[in-house]
């Protein structure tokens, strides 16, 4: 049989296969354009978590020695022997937030251990806090130049993952 | 009417012709998504970066709002929500950050 451009039907078997051709590619560029779109949308929620995470734990040290406030709820969860709280009234897209807290009491440290879950990622940070909380809060409070004052909580440390508390 | 060399019809050399202009312009179109999902891809990473830098340096919101936080019957905690923004008008990039009340606030 003779080969070559004389043949029947051989330039439809070329536009065929050039279209097949065509289409793997076309394939391929969607599959890689898609896998770029979701890989964007997971690193924004990665960013936005982390982003919550951090402003968080920077909010709750600024707040840490006001009378009201995130110190109050930290004190009665102690007292209270609650470990697990979740803060409700955040925006949905920053993530769901929860706290974990640790306190060590010989040691007066506090461990708090911060979560955002935004989608398919959390995101956490551990403060580390030097206070001393006790049932009487009169106890807690000491005299300075003969004025009663609250006792002052010393943020010690931020840690990103803090295992013993997992 | 059949053609000498090829042994198609004028009508199926048309229809052919049709369908793979089509499927010409439809992988052509294809393309042309990918290539601008890629280009608002790579701009929405750039603006991200950029409003995360803002929001680290706590510049200046395009919105700020205080909000109550409840830790059920634990208490409450007042802060700010702040939302940093970025539109082109093609592609919109939104963050959002805590801030801790100031004494104004």
């Amino acid at each position: 049989m003779k080969e070559g451009r004389g043949q029947r039907g051989s330039t439809l078997g070329w536009v065929v296969i050039t279209m097949m051709v065509l289409l793997i590619f076309l394939m391929a560029a969607l599959t890689v354009t898609s896998s770029v779109v979701v890989r964007n949308q997971k690193n924004h929620q990665k960013t936005q978590a982390e982003l919550t995470v951090n402003s968080l734990a920077q909010a709750f040290v600024k707040d840490i020695n006001k009378r009201d406030g995130i110190r109050q709820v930290m004190e009665r969860a102690v007292l209270e022997g609650v470990d697990a709280i979740a803060l409700e009234g955040m925006d949905s897209d920053m993530g769901e937030v929860s706290l974990h807290i640790s306190y060590e009491q010989e040691a007066q440290r506090l461990y708090i251990l911060i979560t955002a879950a935004l989608g398919g990622v959390r995101e956490q940070m551990t403060v580390v806090v030097k206070c001393r909380i006790e049932d009487d809060v009169e106890e807690a409070a000491y005299r300075t130049n003969g004025e009663k004052q609250e006792a002052v909580w010393e943020v010690l440390d931020f840690q990103e993952e803090e295992e013993r508390l997992r | 009417m059949k053609n000498r060399h090829g042994g198609f019809t004028l009508v199926e050399v048309a229809v052919a012709g049709t369908v793979l202009m089509l499927l010409t312009l439809a992988a052509a179109q294809g393309f042309l998504i990918c290539n601008s999902l890629m280009n608002r891809s790579s701009r929405f990473q750039r603006q991200e970066q950029e409003l995360k830098l803002h929001a680290v340096r706590e510049e200046m919101p395009e919105d700020s709002r205080k909000v109550k936080l409840s830790a059920g019957s634990l208490g409450q905690w007042s802060v700010i929500i702040d939302t940093y923004e970025m539109d082109d008008g093609e592609v919109k990039v939104s963050l959002k950050a805590l801030r801790a009340l100031s004494n104004e606030e």
